[in-house]
């Protein structure tokens, strides 16, 4: 019929490169498979949102794109995510360099227990040998970036744990970043933060998807359409639906994730 | 399937309610504006004229209660949509409304005046059916979320149109024949003019319901 139109073009995420290619993923806890056959391209420099009720796998998937999960015996991954090129899940990575390159912030503040320097220099040094005053500007870049300078440049000296919840989630991403990764995945960055620190890492996201990859796991369906530009919808360990966020809030494709984030859900 | 939280289910259901009480406001003026010009009874038009303050009030009742939603629950989708689309259904009602009174005003003018007795007022009969039978089965559609019927109303309104082109092109042979019926003929016009106007209106209220279910927007796609 005649009065059957498309959606308008402001739908479509702007195109850019891919930046981690997911194929064919399966993970495993012992036994259980906690994702199935996920297949899924993240592109560069964009924010890219997993949602989907507990248990579904997002933050799973999540911890396998910077083989976290190595950490823990019994768990294994199968398949193939391609960083640049190169399968990170090969154990001949390097696993050093790409937790260099993909960077982690957690649900709850994990400032480590000495300076608020400090906790951004730990990391630095780790991969690069700089000298003093190279070091304090990276200390100064990063938080910058992380817009906590203000906050904290007079008190450097001082324990990370001294801070607000929302600032030490802060200088958690200004850790992450200063190693300069070149994707950072945040795993419910703002759960335990009150809406004024909320807004302000979103606005962090938003401003630093100008230079990195990101992919953040949440669990509040508006937090994604805020700071998203792709959403993925993940339910049981599958991925359900993976289409740019202005549509998938306005019209998802999918009846499973209309049920989901209308809260039809259970 | 139902909404974990029952009483967002009871709000939506509340809004949607809203409106088509609403619609049955304006169905009502509608069949009295219509009388009121083929039985010249005063009474009627005063009764449109009073009852369109109630027709205004849901509108108001019913934006308010729409922003509510928003506010409270950050609706997405399916919900998101409907509860758009119904504020800008109440909206189109409240213009229907308006319309009405044009009609009903144009017919209290015929009453008090000898010269709509030169023409045949039974011309807007048709239109005022046409126009009327479109809004029912707007309203119709939208209760049932019926896209099958929405697209037969859209399809109707070139129908009322038509009607409309051809009171016109009358009305023109009647003024040219005799000028005495100038006044009458362009009041005439203005009335099929605002019964047009319902039809349009009504032809939007199908479109959301299109919107609401499909998810596309069907406006201006002709």
């Amino acid at each position: 019929m005649a009065f059957q139109v498309s959606l308008g073009d402001t739908a479509v995420a702007e195109r850019t490169a891919t930046k981690l290619k997911i194929n064919n993923l399966n993970f495993f806890y012992g036994n259980f498979q906690g994702l199935r056959n996920i297949s899924l391209e993240i592109p560069e420099k964009q924010v890219t949102a997993f949602i989907g009720p507990s248990g579904c796998g997002k933050s799973t998937l999540l911890r396998v794109l910077n083989r976290m999960y190595s950490l823990y015996p019994g768990q294994r991954a199968e398949g193939e995510i391609l960083f640049n090129g190169q399968n990170v899940l090969d154990p001949k990575y390097d696993l050093n360099a790409l937790r260099g390159s993909v960077g982690m912030v957690f649900q709850k503040p994990t400032p480590f227990p000495m300076s608020i320097y400090d906790n951004i220099a730990f990391g630095v040094k780790l991969y690069e040998n700089l000298s003093k005053s190279d070091m304090d500007e990276r200390v100064e870049w990063a938080l910058k970036k992380a817009s906590l300078w203000t906050e904290a440049k007079d008190k450097l000296s001082q324990s990370g744990l001294s801070l607000s919840g929302g600032q030490q989630q802060r200088l958690c991403i200004a850790r992450g970043i200063a190693v300069k990764p070149e994707v950072l995945l945040l795993d419910e960055p703002t759960s335990a933060l009150d809406p004024i620190s909320t807004a302000r890492i979103e606005e962090l996201v938003s401003e630093l998807r100008t230079d990195y990859t990101i992919v953040i796991v949440t669990h509040n369906m508006q937090q994604a359409a805020r700071v998203s530009q792709h959403t993925a919808y993940m339910y049981l360990g599958e991925l359900v639906e993976f289409t740019p966020t202005a549509q998938i809030f306005v019209k998802p494709k999918d009846k499973r994730t209309e049920d989901y984030i209308t809260g039809r859900f259970g | 399937m139902e909404h974990t939280s029952k009483q967002f289910e009871i709000e939506l259901e509340d809004l949607r309610s809203g409106l088509l009480a609403m619609g049955g406001l304006v169905e009502a003026q509608l069949e009295r504006a219509l009388e009121a010009i083929a039985s010249h009874e005063e009474e009627l038009v005063e009764v449109v004229l009073r009852e369109e303050k109630r027709v205004n009030d849901k509108q108001i009742e019913l934006d308010r209660k729409g922003m509510e939603i928003i506010a409270k629950r950050q609706p997405a989708a399916v919900d998101l949509r409907q509860i758009i689309c119904t504020m800008q259904a109440v909206n189109d009602l409240e213009r229907i409304g308006d319309e009405i009174k044009k009609v009903a005003q144009r017919a209290a003018q015929f009453q008090a005046s000898e010269r709509f007795q030169l023409l045949r007022l039974n011309e807007v009969k048709h239109i005022g059916t046409l126009a009327q039978d479109m809004l029912k089965e707007a309203l119709n559609s939208f209760a049932r979320l019926d896209v099958i019927s929405a697209g037969e109303v859209i399809g109707r309104d070139s129908a009322v149109d038509d009607e409309f082109e051809r009171i016109m092109r009358l009305l023109v042979t009647y003024m040219m024949e005799d000028p005495r019926t100038i006044g009458a003929g362009l009041d005439v016009a203005f009335l099929a003019k605002a019964i047009e106007r319902v039809a349009d209106h009504a032809k939007n209220i199908s479109e959301y319901v299109i919107h609401i279910v499909q998810g596309q927007d069907p406006r201006h796609a002709s």
